[in-house]
């Protein structure tokens, strides 16, 4: 009957708003040759058939297929996986693993910030040491770090591409008007039989909001309780000099009618001139369109200027993480750390740029020429060092973030707007019990 | 008073003054019905104690007096019915039984028994990465209830053996002839026909409506969020503390809440009204125009305006909102013809965003009524309004005395269902504005826009805040049940149609 319920309750929604997807199924069964490295890590004897579910975004549901092939190969006999992979993206493998752990994938993709509700909800559990230690020589910098939570590392980074930077229409914008937001409004509006807009979703998402407060230098750091996984105490100074500085910044973007307040790239060289999103827009067929004709542009974020005083947007440096699930049999356990350290390895990783062009977070990955050519991760490159590391925050922080943001935009006097940033840090203690 | 004074002084009054007397009349029988109310609940209360008291009064004599297969009877249910002939009913009784001992003893009992408490064991995950699950708060509250409903079905079932016995002793008394076996299957399928077909779909509201209905209710009574959430962690009994948020004011969580809570009930109830009653008058005038004698290609103009009805509802709602976007086809008209100096933000703006959604739902809900309203145009006597001709009254005479009274006592009904409906209208909010904008102010992530109805989802679905969206269903619960009686009440179609006339 609870299970009636909870499928009703937590699957119908899901199914609702994820649509008609297909599910794969397969059986592997591989030969038997020599095991790799990563037995080394998990030594227990783990020989056997298994049942494991994944969950991966649709574009990468064959190559996951083909990958777990392949793990089984390397591995021999050793292992028959029977492998159902469910094309199920980061956001939804994440609050569907809230919802059901039980029920759940045993392994999953997910965006990092997701990562403290994940292990509060008892969806992952602490890697060794060997993994970590393995994780932290191949992975870029910033990536592992990414997976921790109190120096203890809970994922495998799986791609380092989870930021955002600038893409343009380079009929309408130069490559010099791409280096600052007012020149970017500005060339929106120069020919007024050919309006275009800036889309940038800084004015409702916290997500892109705080780009302006880490660009003036200031911070929210949350820590979490160890024991209970809940968040204890934050160091936050956005209502302060700074944050009224990127507040101001902030209000250049209340052009109604140019600046719109939204992240997605299809109408990039139709409607738009310039948008600011992640690398995840870069397939849309209205980019793709945009680079067979010579004139897209990727650029790190532009920077904007308040009373006198240029200053250079700031970003999340993001990662997407494999997430493993907690066991019963500790075998299977061993068996889906290994499955998920080959998924996370530099041909897998490099492999997915080259099928679904994802940013590698494997450092020998991204060093390849083809990835290092490759426009919206260069861009992405370029943004790195103003990025900020996105660290583990509520999620209900980056709604408090829009909130204030779109209150700012819709204020003009300072006093006005440090009344706003007042009643931001008013709501920070309420966020501590909100995740 | 208007109790006080003749028909004939009250009829000499103006409209103010009759209102006047009116208005003070209201609050002077408050303290009346609070005590009708009081005198009812008394004599509720008694009823029931005596009631319960005749019950067991009723058992004891029945086993004190009883025969021998009685009183085994109140022990091995069904025993008395089998010594008496009637085997089919005992052996009923008796798989009852055992069936409800089985239950108790390998299932329900356990959950039963940690109902009190929701769980003491967390589950626990170790450095190799393995859990072993703990108890589940989810599980005992829903098998802990359903043992609940279990029980209460056995006591009416072993009521109903111990009656069984009573009314056997009575007919062997009386020497008269038992229902056998095969005249209790007859009468299934005749006599009680109603019970047969009745027995599926009562088990499927009891377990698909009752169960989840009570299992909600109770989970208000619980702090059931994503910092307890099974399996990993264990829900518990708070009492009332989450009504309690509801009315706590100042600088707290509680105070966010219950002033958002208070925000949105008021919104709530504005947009039911205005989405009603716009609609409502707006279709009625349409439906008008088009019925009215000289109007060319009526079945046109119907048909145009059915088409909205023959697109799904959320795709129409969904090309709406995209349409009104900032960067939607609206806005671009609106730049175009300005030179781009016009721009409106439909779904940025508080208040701009309430009248666009409340404007965009009479373009949705208007066809219906004129639908509705056509056919009960076309039934209103046509000598009515000729002899309101020949008396010569207006256009608007004839509207305010016959049309909208016989409108209003034919659609009354109609009309509380859809205020009702409106405040639970989840689809045009969510998909036009998902709620928004969002404020700073406001608790939980919600809107300006949100009703309680979207608020609610959202705290379920996004932040998984089951205890406050169960709070929240309760209190729209009793806000649409309260709303319903006071308008049923108030509607002329309550009344009969001779007193309409």
């Amino acid at each position: 009957m609870n299970k009636i319920l909870k499928k009703t309750l937590v699957l119908l929604p899901v199914a609702l708003l994820a649509g008609c997807n297909f599910k794969y199924t397969y059986n592997i069964s591989g030969l038997v040759i020599s095991g790799g490295e990563q037995e080394d890590l998990d030594d227990i004897e783990d020989a056997g058939t298994y049942d494991i579910k994944v969950w991966v975004d649709d574009r990468i549901v064959e190559l996951t297929k083909s990958q777990i092939g392949q793990f089984v190969a390397a591995n021999g006999g050793k292992y028959t996986i029977n492998a159902t992979i469910e094309p199920v993206g980061e956001e939804k493998a994440a609050s569907s693993m809230l919802q059901d752990v039980q029920d759940g994938a045993d392994l999953f993709c997910f965006a990092q910030d997701q990562l403290s509700r994940l292990k509060v909800a008892g969806a992952l559990s602490r890697l060794g040491s060997g993994y970590v230690n393995a994780m932290q020589e191949e992975m870029v910098e910033g990536a592992v770090d990414a997976a921790k939570i109190n120096n203890e590392v809970y994922a495998f980074p799986i791609t380092a591409d989870n930021g955002y930077f600038l893409y343009y229409d380079k009929n309408f914008i130069s490559d010099e008007d791409a280096k600052d937001v007012s020149s970017i409004i500005a060339a929106c509006t120069k020919d007024p039989s050919k309006p275009r807009t800036f889309n940038f979703e800084a004015r409702s998402s916290g997500f892109y909001a705080a780009s302006y407060f880490m660009a003036t230098g200031c911070y929210s750091n949350w820590e979490l309780d160890d024991e209970s996984g809940k968040f204890k105490s934050y160091d936050d100074n956005y209502d302060s000099g700074n944050g009224l500085i990127a507040a101001k910044g902030l209000k250049e973007l209340d052009k109604k009618g140019v600046v719109v307040s939204d992240s997605h790239a299809s109408k990039l060289g139709e409607s738009a001139a310039a948008v600011i999103s992640g690398i995840w827009e870069y397939e849309v067929n209205a980019v793709k369109k945009l680079d067979e004709a010579g004139m897209l542009g990727c650029a790190a974020l532009p920077s904007f200027t308040v009373d006198g005083n240029s200053y250079h947007l700031s970003s999340f440096d993001g990662y997407k993480l494999l997430g493993v699930k907690p066991q019963v049999d500790p075998k299977k356990a061993s068996v889906c750390r290994k499955i998920a350290r080959f998924l996370t390895s530099e041909d897998c990783q490099y492999e997915r740029f080259d099928k679904a062009k994802w940013g590698p977070a494997n450092k020998a990955a991204s060093q390849k020429e083809d990835v290092q050519n490759h426009k919206g991760l260069k861009a992405l490159n370029e943004q790195h060092q103003y990025a900020k590391p996105q660290g583990q925050c509520p999620g209900s922080w980056f709604t408090a973030l829009a909130t204030t943001a779109k209150a700012v935009t819709a204020n003009s006097t300072d006093a006005q707007i440090q009344e706003i940033l007042a009643n931001y840090r008013a709501g920070l203690p309420e966020l501590l019990d909100s995740d | 008073m208007a109790q006080q004074m003749s028909d004939l002084e009250y009829l000499k009054l103006n409209k103010f003054q009759r209102f006047g007397l009116k208005f003070v009349a209201f609050f002077k029988a408050i303290p009346g019905w609070f005590k009708n109310l009081g005198i009812k609940i008394w004599a509720f209360l008694k009823r029931s104690f005596w009631g319960i008291v005749n019950f067991f009064k009723n058992l004891g004599l029945t086993f004190w007096y009883g025969d021998w297969k009685t009183k085994v009877s109140y022990f091995v249910m069904g025993f008395g019915s089998v010594m008496r002939g009637q085997w089919l009913r005992g052996i009923l009784f008796f798989l009852f039984e055992v069936i409800f001992i089985l239950y108790l003893a390998l299932f329900g009992g356990h959950y039963l028994g940690r109902l009190y408490i929701l769980g003491t064991v967390e589950s626990t995950i170790g450095d190799d990465g393995t859990i072993v699950y703990g108890e589940n708060s989810f599980n005992i509250l829903l098998y802990g209830v359903l043992s609940l409903f279990f029980i209460v079905a056995f006591i009416y079932t072993w009521y109903l053996n111990i009656k069984q016995n009573r009314i056997g002793e009575e007919y062997e008394k009386a020497q008269k002839k038992l229902a056998t076996a095969s005249d209790d299957v007859r009468a299934l399928v005749d006599k009680d026909f109603y019970k047969t077909l009745l027995a599926l779909p009562t088990l499927g509201i009891l377990i698909f409506t009752i169960l989840p209905i009570f299992f909600m209710i109770l989970v208000a009574f619980t702090n059931y969020d994503k910092s307890h959430f099974p399996p990993q962690n264990l829900f518990g009994w708070v009492g009332f503390d989450n009504f309690g948020l509801l009315l706590q004011w100042g600088n707290s969580e509680g105070a966010s809440f219950s002033m958002t809570f208070g925000q949105i009930l008021l919104w709530t109830l504005v947009w039911a009204f205005f989405a009603t009653f716009t609609n409502y008058f707006l279709g009625m005038l349409v439906a008008m125009l088009i019925n009215k004698k000289g109007i060319k290609l009526k079945k046109l103009w119907r048909t145009v305006l059915v088409f909205s009805i023959a697109i799904p509802q959320f795709i129409s709602i969904l090309f709406v909102s995209n349409m009104f976007a900032e960067d939607g086809i609206i806005n671009g008209i609106l730049g175009a013809i300005s030179g781009g100096k016009l721009f409106i933000d439909f779904w940025g703006e508080a208040w701009i965003a309430r009248i666009t959604v409340i404007v965009i739902n009479i373009w949705i809900g208007v066809p219906y009524l004129m639908l509705v309203v056509t056919g009960i145009l076309m039934n209103i006597p046509a000598d009515l309004y000729e002899s309101a001709n020949i008396d010569g009254a207006s256009a608007w005479q004839q509207y305010s005395k016959i049309t909208l009274p016989y409108m209003l006592f034919i659609t009354g009904p109609y009309l509380l269902t859809s205020f009702t409906g409106n405040m639970n209208n989840f689809n045009v909010i969510y998909l036009l504005t998902g709620g928004g904008p969002k404020v700073q102010e406001y608790y939980g992530n919600a809107g300006k826009t949100d009703l309680l109805i979207t608020w609610l989802f959202s705290l379920a679905v996004n932040d998984t805040n089951y205890k406050l969206a169960a709070v929240i269903g309760i209190m729209v619960f009793i806000v649409v049940a309260v709303l319903s009686l006071v308008i049923y009440n108030i509607i002329p179609s309550t009344r009969n149609e001779e007193e309409f006339q």
